[in-house]
């Protein structure tokens, strides 16, 4: 009788552990299912699009390779992927360094440190919406307040967003005002960095220029490695803001038209929803390449603490 | 016993997943039959029944606002068998809700009826019901209507949807400032000469930056429609072939940009784009003397600054007469999906909105024009500022209905931006624009057969 009885323990034991993998995939079931229905089968199903004339509505055909081809016959698809490229590289630098230098200064040990901390991260808070409007305000280019301010030091503003060589500048300032999530991310890094290298840095006698230079950033590269890879996708996505300040239009001359504004104009306002899938999977691709570009690299740069 | 046990958990949680999804689909099969049932009920009570529309806008506050409640109060006063609510439905893109109705005919939940922008409702068409049957039977066509409202509404011969109501174009001009620089503030500019002369004796600036501007052409309402037509510009031609290089469009488009740089390019161009609306509206404001603007401004003057001593004159053409304007406005359209006595009852709204005095009187309240000629005058007939407006109307021109109709309108208004940007001359930019969009139209078609 005992001994039935513990055959069949370690029996149910066993049938615990090959059940445990059933029982997660069950409890993941909604999430597997959402997933499946919301974002495979839309990301699937558009790829299948690109290759149509679709347009929501009506009937449409299998094009084959027209929608591509002819992409790059599009002007205003190489206009969108040459502003998106300049925007993104003059954010992504400018956002790092930025980014770094804040959360470098927000990590001094001062009074008041707490408010700083808050009063940096709190623009974050504001919807890009908002974001765009404000600024559309304070670089009005005959009464803006920036200007205005320029004025008193006796420079005379440019047009800023009326002007196609200020307009991607002025963009470029409005995403690095919202900058809290990224300094948030540098100063957690800036925490993880073990006092015994600045200790070893005291001892050898390097100033605190040097410390950054030589301990703190080095240590930081995973985490600028981090923030290299989101904030360079985020910023070949960039939408709202341009589309907010000009409606979609991408004034003045086509230099605010950005690559996914462009796409969405096609899908939803042209009614070329074929055309605008082959953009989406196009800017999918170019994002991964770049990515990789990057991964690559990162072997170089990119220095893990305990590393050898 | 351990065994079964243990089995009963991953039965369980199938067992309330297959519960969930049975009740999670049986709520909205027992949503839809209870509207069924609903309009199954109504049909059974049949005389006294009441059929229920759903009737999008984007207008949800404002003059506009109030014109959309009062005329639909109106009409369900006038139909007790027909109930229409008004859903506001926020603009994307543009000034219509386009893609919200596309994804909703798709999803099969259309609105009954929707007031759209006229110009851009060809393409998508496929998300129409064409109303040729019920016009031809009801007796509606082209006659009764101003031919731009009528020329909108309609696609090689299909009707896409019956017009609602006309916007305007004219020439605003500030008194005031006419007097100051010694111009006659009743005597406005008629010909393209004139209206440059007056615009360099209004504009003033001080270390290069403009205290005034005397005219920018394509502020507010100047879009190269309405200088185009003014110039004697076709957008189409005979067989409705786009014809954006027209001589006379690029005749327009060369003197809107040969002015704009005379004055200084860059500034103009960033003067113009970072123009602000209502409040800030420069004419209003009083930094710009004249201006095109629509007829919906006057509300704007007087809500905000009205003070403003303005007078309002024909679009001034290069002889001086055959002045006609650029007419702009919606049309009531039926989604795809709306059948029987919603189709019925939809469309009884959309004629009454359209083609009755009764339902286009209201468009006093928010100062658009009638697309009834007769309504017009009793409306506005009597206000001076609106006589050249009306005056104009009979000649008025729409916007070519095409199958890119809302890409047509995009590279067009930004055309003067890519002259000053140097991105061509005129002529270049517009053969451009010309192909861009006859290639978009050639696919559509293809695509269509």
């Amino acid at each position: 009788m005992k001994s039935v009885l513990l055959v069949n323990k370690i029996k149910a034991k066993k049938n615990i552990g090959s059940n445990r993998s059933k029982y997660g995939i069950i409890f993941a079931l909604p999430w597997i299912i959402g997933l499946c229905a919301f974002y495979f089968y839309p990301l699937l199903s558009s790829m299948y699009y690109s290759f149509t004339n679709y347009n929501i509505a009506g009937s449409s055909q299998f094009v084959g390779l027209t929608n591509y081809i002819q992409l790059l016959n599009d002007s205003m698809f190489w206009t969108g992927i040459s502003n998106t490229l300049i925007y993104a590289f003059m954010q992504l630098p400018l956002s790092v360094v930025l980014g770094v230098t804040i959360a470098l200064l927000l990590n001094i040990k001062i009074k008041g440190q707490g408010i700083f901390r808050t009063l940096f991260f709190i623009p974050s808070l504001v919807p890009a919406v908002a974001v765009a409007i404000l600024f559309q305000w304070l670089l009005e280019a005959q009464f803006g307040l920036v200007n205005y301010l320029l004025d008193i030091v006796g420079i005379t503003g440019p047009g800023w967003l009326g002007d196609p060589t200020w307009a991607k500048p002025s963009v470029v300032m409005m995403s690095l005002w919202i900058i809290g999530n990224t300094f948030l991310i540098y100063l957690a890094g800036l925490q993880d960095i073990s006092q015994e290298y600045y200790d070893a840095a005291e001892v050898d006698g390097a100033n605190p220029f040097r410390k950054i230079w030589h301990v703190t950033i080095p240590l930081l590269t995973p985490v600028i490695f981090f923030n290299v890879v989101v904030g360079l996708i985020n910023a070949l996505q960039e939408f709202t803001l341009p589309y907010t300040l000009t409606s979609g239009t991408g004034s003045p001359a086509d230099s605010l038209m950005f690559y996914s504004m462009y796409l969405y104009n096609n899908a939803f306002l042209y009614m070329r929803m074929g055309y605008a899938s082959a953009m989406a999977w196009i800017l999918f691709v170019l994002i991964m390449i770049i990515t990789l570009i990057i991964l690559k690299t990162s072997k170089r740069w990119v220095f893990y603490q305990g590393d050898k | 016993m351990f065994n079964f046990n243990c089995m009963r958990l991953p039965f369980l949680m199938i067992s309330i997943f297959i519960l969930f999804f049975i009740f999670g689909c049986s709520t909205e099969e027992s949503d839809s039959s209870a509207e069924n049932n609903e309009t199954a009920s109504n049909d059974e009570q049949s005389e006294d029944d009441v059929t229920k529309l759903t009737y999008w806008h984007n207008w949800e506050t404002g003059p506009g606002g109030e014109e959309i409640q009062q005329s639909v109060a109106a009409f369900n006063k006038a139909h007790p068998n027909i109930e229409v609510e008004p859903v506001y439905v926020a603009a994307d893109g543009g000034d219509s809700v386009s893609s919200k109705l596309v994804t909703a005919v798709a999803g099969g939940n259309p609105p009954d009826v929707m007031l759209a922008s006229r110009y851009g409702i060809a393409e998508y068409m496929d998300s129409l019901t064409l109303l040729n049957d019920l016009a031809e039977r009801d007796g509606i066509d082209g006659d009764i209507y101003y031919d731009w409202a009528w020329g909108e509404s309609t696609f090689e011969g299909d009707i896409l949807g019956l017009p609602y109501d006309g916007t305007s174009r004219a020439l605003y001009y500030n008194k005031d400032h006419f007097a100051e620089a010694g111009l006659d503030p009743e005597d406005p500019p008629t010909t393209i000469e004139e209206l440059e002369d007056a615009a360099r004796q209004l504009t003033e600036q001080e270390d290069g930056r403009f205290n005034q501007f005397g005219l920018i052409p394509w502020l507010g309402e100047g879009w190269l429609y309405s200088w185009g037509w003014s110039f004697g510009g076709e957008f189409v031609d005979e067989s409705n072939q786009v014809t954006a290089n027209n001589p006379q469009v690029v005749e327009a488009l060369e003197w809107m940009t040969g002015f704009a740089t005379e004055l200084g390019a860059q500034n103009v161009l960033s003067f113009a784009n970072s123009q602000g609306s209502n409040a800030q509206d420069p004419f209003i404001s009083e930094q710009v003397s004249m201006v095109v603007q629509g007829n919906w401004v006057m509300a704007q003057i007087e809500e905000y600054n009205p003070d403003l001593n303005y007078g309002v004159s024909y679009i001034p053409t290069p002889t001086g007469d055959d002045f006609t304007t650029f007419l702009g406005g919606r049309a009531l359209i039926i989604p795809k999906g709306v059948e029987g006595d919603r189709l019925e009852a939809a469309w009884e709204f959309v004629k009454w909105l359209s083609s009755t005095e009764e339902g286009q009187k209201h468009k006093e309240i928010k100062g658009e024009y009638s697309v009834l000629p007769e309504v017009n005058d009793e409306l506005f007939g009597d206000i001076p500022n609106h006589q050249p407006f009306l005056d104009v109307l009979p000649n008025g021109r729409h916007r070519p209905v095409v199958l890119a109709g809302n890409m047509m309108w995009d590279e067009l208004a930004k055309a003067p931006d890519l002259v000053l940007d140097g991105q061509g001359t005129p002529q270049e930019i517009l053969d451009r624009v010309n192909e861009t969009i006859n290639n978009a139209i050639e696919q559509e078609e293809a695509r269509r057969e």
